[in-house]
């Protein structure tokens, strides 16, 4: 991520607050659980009363199969329960998933071009695919734990002080130790781990880098050697690893330290009871084995619940790590500008005036005082080095930016006041990366024009100069578009990415470096059929190559955000006119 | 399975730790039931005592309380150690895991490597192999412990009567299988998922480069929607897999009621015969509920199968690729560096010959610029010449021998390749550049930086040159990367460069700035130059056109 927003809030809390919506799911899974613990109570009851009527009153065993049959349903409905569970907190996890995945899209559509160049592809899938499901085990897991880890032993409590205060005092002291312990031993592996973190990022992802590189440390021959430098690394992440670990696992042992011990604890202080060395914690009858059988049964159900917690923190944990990824993504400062309502009427002289803008953080200014009519029809090229404004100017007819200073009308109408898609709809687009699904050529051409019939299809396919090529290929229409447009050359790519654009019929054609990365040859053919599109359709031609440069009526050169020279494209056989000077220093024509 | 027995084999060197592994984990199983059970017997037996003073007197609490609090320690200290030897295992076999695949992967082609969209298919093989390694801690280690644990207390019962350990055992053993089944099922659902993440990154990926035309088309909603669908995809998946598990969970849990309970009916009716102790009721009872938590682990055991087993097959099919190109062990050494093409034509598979057959004769010094339409051929002309793939007619030779009678580390030192796309690793800026040329002074790494146009970009950073890059390191704009990656290859040994697109991304001025300043490092050396610039070929001595398949090649 380029520019890390400040932290304005704790991602603990901003992980809360994606909770709201799916509170039906978390206290489902949250009841759930805790009906769990409740029918396991219930079960438990009937079974130690079950092994003390049999052992101590010595009742006939078919007197018990009421209550052994009982706790059986108990303990499955416990299981069935479980079940539920998990599904719910699944939901829960899904629901949030879902959820964050539609505004992270909005979020990202609501970026200016250089936001979206800011954004790699590499880490764009790893937010909106990989951090957003590293978020489920916070929502279906961790969340409703936290209220089982207080709920389930309450209720225990509640069940067992009426028998025996002195088991209530026992689970009771050892509970709240074991929170005090863990966070002790956590802080421990926090800031182990805080010192380990960017070595540990590094050696984790050293195998990965290397992977992609595999092919160009072979050229290099390099290749066999790597595999020492990957044992190392691997080497290095295991010992970093296990020094955290050592002290991480802590925390799981303290609650298993506690689970068992308050067990022997309470075995050794009901048997001395029993036996009649102890005499207190009771309330005046001796304790019977239906009691201390009910205690003891209860006491690892008192612990589960908090043992869960703790394995179920590292949800918690990569939910924080994610989230910290996430917040500055949602956050970001949107300058997407409110969108009006007015429709756009009929073909529009665009006007900009006096328009300036600049990026947040840059110290100089994109755009500075842009002057620049493109009557309808006109055919403009801009030219410019990278970093002179080109990518800016196009942001802002596209409304994807709003000028700082100025304006930027069509018609006599701000193009804030307008309903962007009918502002869309005049518009056509070829690009440098022509946008093309792995399906057909027809569905990608009917993305300009759904419901478009194969005589229009063809029709637009002739004026980009690709109508026989295509009607040649075995399958026409039809044929399958594979990855880079397999089967297509690059020109022929681009060719067909215009066929697209003219099947909209716009008025004015945006065509942002529509050469680069191609041949001579193929951008000859490129603008060859430009050039034989209808003089009704505009065109704004963003370039540094001079080939498209004769497509043009009226050049205008930027220059650090600047216009600095702009002329007619006749001036050009004038050597001294300022614009063939101008495009001479941007070395796109030669002396 | 067979597809995981190449991955089992590497346990056999980590045999030590994974035993202790287990060891300790059936230590803390066996303690955690034998606590509970043995506390059950102990409550039952002193309550029973304590019916009369004289059996309480005589009653010996010592040894089984000394008992209760060894077995409370075990527990505690077994998992601590568990999960210390099952991590320690699980990172030295994915050392070992790494480091194996690495070297299956070493003999294949690039195009091999390649074969899946986006290079998606080496960024998937880290999680494959994380996948492999989970199979040890995510499914052998509990698989075992349950089998294990649960016979050795089957075993256990067959001492206090046969029948009853059978009713245990036997209903323990039916609940295994059972759950099993039904988690096994998920199986597929694992394959869902990585079949609509995959999806998922692709649509995703497309909606990126061609956000701008999908706003002006107006087919932005279209798409999210498409997104929306393939997420939906994901989610039913995951559902399947987590249903599966919880139905599974239930039948552990049902399965655990009606075997303890049984045990327990049983377990009366023998007592009330007068062939068990009273104090065993509690015992069977307790003992075998606790016994049913090892099956717990094994609910999502068998879904960890399923995606390792899928990440095994992934692997097997990508490292079991027959090399498409091969180089003897030990080649003849080069006469020289003069590298000659003869009537040579190349062809991808089966497809028809990308260019007129030709001939080049490179001799040492000379620099030639490859020029031809996008798509003729100019870069697999390259590649060919490293041997990432091999001519399909003609014959290329390097001093005298042919391509293929080199050796790798002589062909290697021969002839240097700057692909299209030439990555940087994450190292230092030093190291990045020092790949082929350990030890070579700063000095003259700032002296390249600067020829590179680098120089202003370099005073500016803190680090200098151990500026990290890479993840989590400097980032570096396209033309930036392009540059450095031009460095480091200028800084190889080979006497012959091939450069692929070597100033794509530059503008006209500091790309004429380049090849002059880099005149230093080319001297001497041979230059082959992939470009459609005509200023790259103005800084060669002259130009082959690669002509298509059906006319000749004319140099001009």
């Amino acid at each position: 991520m380029s520019t890390p927003a400040t932290p304005t809030q704790k991602p603990g809390r901003w992980l809360l607050q994606q909770a709201h919506p799916v509170r039906g799911a978390l206290l489902l899974t949250l009841l759930a659980g805790w009906g769990g613990s409740l029918a396991f109570i219930a079960a438990a009851w009937l079974l130690a009363r079950a092994i003390h009527a049999a052992f101590i009153e010595q009742v006939a065993r078919d007197t018990l199969a009421a209550p052994l049959i009982g706790a059986a349903l108990l303990l499955t409905l416990r299981g069935l329960l479980a079940w539920l569970r998990s599904e719910s907190g699944f939901r829960a996890g899904a629901g949030v998933r879902q959820r964050l995945r539609t505004s992270l899209l909005d979020s990202l559509a609501q970026r200016d071009r250089q936001q979206r160049a800011a954004l790699p592809a590499a880490a764009l899938t790893s937010h909106w695919i990989e951090q957003v499901e590293a978020l489920d085990g916070y929502y279906a897991r961790y969340l409703p734990q936290m209220g089982l880890a207080l709920l389930v032993p309450l209720s225990i409590l509640v069940v067992v002080f009426p028998l025996n205060w002195a088991s209530g005092v026992i689970l009771l002291v050892t509970a709240p130790l074991i929170p005090l312990f863990m966070a002790l031993v956590g802080m421990g592996a926090a800031a182990l781990n805080r010192q380990n973190f960017r070595a540990l990022a590094r050696l984790g992802a050293y195998y990965q880098d290397r992977l992609r590189g595999l092919p160009s440390l072979r050229r290099l021959g390099l290749a066999s050697a790597e595999a020492e430098g990957i044992a190392h690394a691997a080497e290095g992440f295991r010992q970093r690893t296990m020094a955290v670990l050592r002290i991480a696992f802590l925390s799981s042992a303290v609650l298993e330290f506690f689970a068992s011990v308050a067990i022997a604890v309470l075995a050794v202080y009901l048997g001395m009871s029993y036996l009649g060395y102890l005499d207190f914690g009771h309330y005046g009858a001796p304790i019977t084995l239906e009691t201390g059988l009910f205690i003891l049964l209860l006491a690892p159900e008192f612990y589960l619940p908090l043992r869960e917690l703790g394995a179920y923190y590292h949800d918690r944990a990569a939910a924080v790590g994610a989230a910290e990824e996430l917040m500055p993504l949602m956050n970001a400062p949107r300058r997407h500008g409110g969108h009006g309502v007015e429709r756009v009427e009929g073909v529009q002289a665009v006007k900009l005036q006096g328009v300036s803008f600049s990026y947040a953080g840059a110290s100089q200014t994109a755009l500075d005082g842009i002057d620049l009519t493109l009557a309808p029809g006109e055919r403009i090229a801009v030219v410019g080095a990278s970093g002179a404004g080109k990518s800016t100017l196009l942001g802002l007819l596209l409304g994807q930016i709003q000028p700082e200073q100025g304006q930027l009308l069509l018609g006599e109408l701000p193009l804030s006041e307008l309903d962007p898609p009918s502002w869309h709809a005049q518009l056509g687009w070829l690009g440098q990366h022509p946008y093309l699904f792995h399906a057909s050529l027809r569905d990608n051409l009917l993305l300009a024009a759904p419901g478009a019939d194969d005589g229009a299809l063809y029709a637009a396919l002739a004026e980009a100069g690709l109508g026989q090529t295509i009607a040649a290929l075995p399958q026409g229409l039809d044929t399958p578009l594979g990855e880079q447009g397999h089967g297509l050359s690059g020109g022929q790519l681009r060719r067909l990415a215009l066929a697209r654009a003219l099947l909209k019929r716009p008025s004015l054609l945006l065509l942002d470096e529509p050469s680069a990365a191609l041949d001579i040859d193929s951008e000859a053919e490129l603008v060859a059929a430009l050039s034989r599109l209808p003089a009704t359709t505009g065109m704004l031609i963003l370039t540094h190559r001079p080939a498209p440069l004769t497509l043009a009526e009226r050049i205008v050169v930027l220059e650090g955000g600047r216009i600095v020279a702009q002329g007619q494209r006749e001036e050009l056989s004038d050597p001294d006119a300022s614009i063939t000077q101008a495009l001479h220093r941007e070395g796109l024509i030669h002396a | 399975m067979h597809d995981l027995l190449p991955y089992l084999k590497h346990y056999r060197r980590h045999l030590g730790w994974v035993a202790l592994g287990g060891l300790l984990g059936l230590l803390t199983l066996l303690a955690g039931v034998g606590l509970i059970a043995l506390s059950g017997w102990f409550l039952s037996a002193t309550a029973f005592a304590g019916l009369t003073v004289v059996s309480a007197k005589a009653f010996n609490f010592f040894h089984p309380g000394a008992m209760v609090r060894l077995l409370a320690i075990l527990r505690t200290a077994g998992r601590y150690g568990e999960r210390l030897t099952t991590h320690e295992a699980t990172f030295r076999l994915l050392a070992e895991l790494r480091v194996h695949t690495w070297q299956r992967l070493l003999p294949l082609a690039p195009s091999q490597l390649l074969r899946e969209r986006g290079g998606e298919l080496l960024g998937r093989l880290t999680s494959d192999i994380d996948a492999l390694d989970n199979l040890y801690l995510r499914l052998l280690q509990p698989l075992g412990l349950a089998l294990v644990g649960g016979m050795i207390l089957s075993l256990a019962l067959t001492w206090l009567d046969p029948q009853l350990a059978l009713i245990a055992g036997g209903g323990y053993l039916l609940t295994a299988i059972a759950s099993a089944l039904v988690s096994l099922r998920g199986n597929r659902a694992g394959a869902a998922q990585t079949h609509a993440i995959a999806a998922l990154r692709g649509r995703l990926l497309a909606g990126w480069e061609g956000f701008d035309e999908l706003q002006v088309y107006g087919a932005w909603q279209r798409h999210t929607a498409a997104l929306h669908a393939e997420q939906q995809q994901l989610l039913d998946a995951q559902g399947r897999e987590c249903r599966l598990a919880g139905a599974a969970t239930a039948l552990i849990g049902a399965g655990a009621a009606i075997t303890s309970l049984g045990a327990l009916w049983h377990a009366l009716g023998l007592w009330q015969s007068g062939t068990l102790d009273g104090p065993f009721l509690a015992l069977v009872g307790l003992g075998t509920l606790a016994a049913f938590e090892a099956l717990g682990p094994l609910v999502n055991a068998f879904a960890a199968y399923g995606r390792s087993h899928a990440a095994a097959q992934r692997l097997n099919a990508l490292c079991d690729q027959p090399p498409t190109v091969s180089f003897p062990s030990q080649g003849a050494r080069p006469m020289d560096s003069r590298l000659l093409l003869e009537k040579v034509q190349l062809r991808h598979g089966d497809s028809a010959p990308l260019f007129a057959p030709f001939d080049l004769d490179l001799v040492p010094g000379e620099r030639v610029a490859l020029a031809g339409p996008s798509g003729s051929g100019k870069s697999s002309l390259l590649a060919a010449l490293v041997r990432d793939l091999d001519p399909s007619g003609g014959r290329i030779t390097l001093g005298g021998l042919r391509l293929n009678q080199l050796d790798e580390a002589t062909l290697r030192s021969h002839i240097a390749l700057l692909t299209q796309q030439e990555p940087l690793f994450a190292a230092s800026l030093r190291d990045n550049l020092l790949l082929t040329r350990p030890n070579l002074p700063d000095e003259q790494l700032l002296k390249l930086l600067d020829a590179l146009g680098l120089g202003a970009w370099l005073a500016n950073l803190p680090d200098g040159l151990d500026t990290w890059l890479g993840h989590q390191g400097e980032r570096l704009s396209g033309g930036q990367a392009r540059r450095i990656a031009l460095g480091r290859l200028l800084l190889s040994p080979a006497p012959i460069l091939l450069l692929d697109e070597p100033t794509e991304g530059l503008d006209r001025r500091t790309r004429n700035q380049l090849w002059a300043a880099i005149e230093p490092w080319l001297a001497g050396r041979s230059l082959i130059v992939a470009s459609h610039q005509a200023d790259d070929w103005a800084a060669c001595t002259r130009t082959l056109r690669l002509a298509p398949a059906h006319t000749a090649s004319i140099p001009t």
